[in-house]
């Protein structure tokens, strides 16, 4: 089936989606190609790979890509691909190494992707060039970091890094400057989610503040019953006071609560903690501890400054999730139209208390972890999306909650009059709009990219 | 005399999961599978395989309250992330409860809101190769078994299955369980939203 520009924009009308969009494989792949092979996506973060030779194994939509240091230090993403027959090169999903083999015919590769040897080489047409850059792993043509977080994009021209965040790379900002050093790492191991549903509605659900109070009603029960007054290690009351928290009144969700959102799809849940309601920051030692840290770094105004910035989650369209209070962060990897894998990770602050990193990593364990207490409905209501959506029964979706109330936000984007309102799922879908129906200028490099000089 | 000092409940405060419990959760669960330790009194074996047999009816009926009695009051439910088991205090773990979070985890699942086990899995465990170590404590033994879960949900049955240790403590005539590590061989893999106790 062929999907038209036409027919694409008559999906997304005002207030309302049509559910083709969730369930259509055309349109699936379709968003491969205009969407995941042309944005900037999030492919990792530079302390996955601290030192030369070291390399993480990931993917730009569907496609196989490895990001590694090469030899000389710099940050390289490239196809995980073999020029000879097109094998996968690299099966680990991360490691140390010198050089790249293929287990096929045993192609050898150095690390930013070029060729390095080839058995039986007399055997090729005399014209075979092992350094010609087409017989290379090659390269994704754009590569940028932002203070450490990794972005490619498959094609060749396109806005920056930088233009394409706007102003939401100041949630990368408040990620890294909750770190008393400056840096942050990723630490502690990845959980790994799948369900059974289109890979649009995990970015629609975190920043949803209508869903908790039904969607984690169990969780509310069960924190509620528990007191907060409890001598534990530490680690325990921050996940209590979190799913508690979602039980909060609508009065709390529609007073206190913000929803902004920016160009390109990108948006935030704000002021939903602060951190004397959860990290009782006052009485707390370790969090005591880690303000003197911060201050004796920073000094007491930015200390105060970092503090009072409270983001919950923070989305950059297409891929990227994370909640840079807790230092948790999530990929979002389409699979098919109905099934989609999240990989979530934890970070380290930099010259914080190593009780931080424990709090941060019981914290996961019990609100976004596998088996934890809150991600379990959340995985369960993406499945029962993903069927209720199958039916023909209602071909429309309803998104219109504060359409009438939105506002213009200072920094160039639009939020709710209050969290409630379903601003951010508008948002993202005018950057689908946008991304489905663009003029195919530039055809997305599907691994032809530009060879960088050495 | 003094009064005796009034006892933390375990149910309402995770007081005992302190760094002391970290390291010795390390340590009793790291080099344990020793062949020279291994229990070979045929009576003994039986006995802590019928105490897993048990585990595996009850979590199978759902009577989570018969279930924690098998537990000593200040215990630890642990799902490693990884094959090899890291430091739970710096590794995120599928599921690491100590009496506290494993309560909730049952209140959870009892409000009927839980809405991936509602309605409940339907479970059957298969509990076998049940080997028994001795330890450098004379009340204590570790156990070893494997497991292969059935779960039925939904519209389907999948599999879940790996192998279990048992910390385990003299209990008058009979044992309690101090800590269980459940191992699933794809831990630090995609499973499909693991409600359930293993
Ligand atoms: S496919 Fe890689 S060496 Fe032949
Ligand atoms: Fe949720």
């Amino acid at each position: 089936m062929h999907v038209m520009s036409e027919d694409l924009s008559n999906l997304v009308q005002p207030g309302r989606v049509h559910r083709q969009i969730y369930t259509d494989p055309a349109i699936f792949d379709l968003e491969l190609e205009r969407i995941f092979g042309v944005a900037w996506i999030y492919v990792g973060h530079e302390s996955q790979v601290k030192s030369p030779g070291d390399y993480f194994r990931t993917f730009i939509g569907k496609k196989p890509v490895v990001l590694v240091r090469d030899a000389a230090g710099d940050i390289r993403v490239i196809h995980n691909q073999c020029a000879h027959r097109g094998s996968l090169v690299v099966a680990n999903d991360n490691g140390n190494t010198d050089e790249f083999m293929c287990c096929y015919h045993g192609w050898t590769y150095h690390l930013d992707g070029r060729l390095k040897a080839v058995p039986l080489q007399h055997g090729y047409p005399e014209n075979f060039d092992p350094s010609n850059p087409k017989t290379a792993m090659t390269q994704v043509p754009r590569v940028r970091s932002y203070r450490g977080f990794v972005f490619a994009s498959a094609a060749a021209d396109g806005p920056s890094l930088e233009e394409f965040l706007g102003h939401m790379a100041t949630s990368l900002d408040d990620m890294i400057d909750r770190a008393p050093d400056g840096e942050i790492e990723i630490a502690g191991g990845v959980f790994k989610h799948a369900y059974d549903g289109n890979w649009k509605l995990y970015l629609e659900n975190l920043c949803d503040a209508a869903h908790p109070i039904f969607t984690h009603r169990s969780s509310i029960d069960a924190a509620q019953q528990q007191s907060d007054a409890v001598h534990s290690d530490g680690t325990g009351e921050i996940a209590i006071r979190q799913m508690r928290q979602n039980g909060a009144p609508y009065s709390f969700w529609e007073s206190q609560v913000g929803i902004w959102t920016y160009p390109n799809g990108h948006s935030y849940l704000g002021d939903y903690h602060d951190d004397a309601k959860l990290v009782a920051a006052l009485k707390d030692p370790v969090f005591r501890d880690y303000i003197a840290a911060m201050e004796k770094k920073k000094g007491k105004a930015e200390t105060r400054r970092v503090m009072e910035v409270r983001r919950w989650n923070s989305n950059v369209y297409p891929n990227l999730s994370f909640m840079s209070q807790f230092q948790q962060l999530r990929v979002v990897h389409p699979v098919a139209v109905d099934r989609t894998v999240v990989h979530t990770y934890n970070f380290r602050l930099k010259g914080a208390p190593e009780q931080m990193f424990r709090n941060t990593i019981s914290f996961a364990n019990t609100v976004n972890g596998t088996g934890s207490l809150v991600l379990t409905d959340d995985l369960e209501i993406y499945n029962r999306i993903g069927m209720g959506l199958s039916s023909a029964g209602a071909e429309w979706i309803e998104i219109g909650r504060g359409y009438r109330s939105d506002l213009p936000d200072a920094h160039g984007g639009r939020r709710g009059v209050n969290s409630t309102s379903e601003v951010y799922i508008r948002n993202m879908l005018d950057a689908w709009l946008g991304y489905m129906t663009a003029p195919t200028l530039s055809s997305p490099a599907s691994g032809g990219g530009k060879y960088p000089a050495a | 005399m003094n009064a005796p000092a009034q006892k933390p409940d375990p149910s309402r405060t995770s007081h005992y999961v302190n760094d002391a419990l970290y390291r010795a959760l390390i340590e009793n669960f790291s080099d344990w599978q020793d062949d020279a330790r291994a229990v070979t009194d045929l009576a003994v074996r039986d006995e802590f395989r019928r105490l897993l047999e048990r585990e595996a009816r009850l979590l199978d009926q759902l009577r989570y309250d018969d279930w924690l009695a098998m537990y000593t009051p200040e215990c630890v439910y642990w799902v490693p992330s990884t094959p090899q088991a890291g430091d739970p205090r710096r590794e995120i773990s599928v599921m690491f409860d100590d009496r506290r979070r494993l309560e909730d985890r049952i209140y959870r699942m009892r409000t009927g809101f839980a809405w991936s086990q509602a309605p409940a899995s339907r479970t059957v465990r298969l509990i076998t190769n049940v080997e028994a170590f001795a330890t450098a404590r004379d009340d204590t033994r570790m156990l070893r078994s494997n497991f292969l879960v059935s779960e039925f949900w939904g519209d389907e049955t999948r599999v879940l299955t790996g192998w279990a240790g048992h910390r385990v403590t003299r209990d008058g005539a009979g044992w309690k369980i101090e800590a269980k590590q459940v191992n699933l061989i794809d831990c630090d893999q995609s499973i499909r939203n693991p409600s359930i106790i293993l």
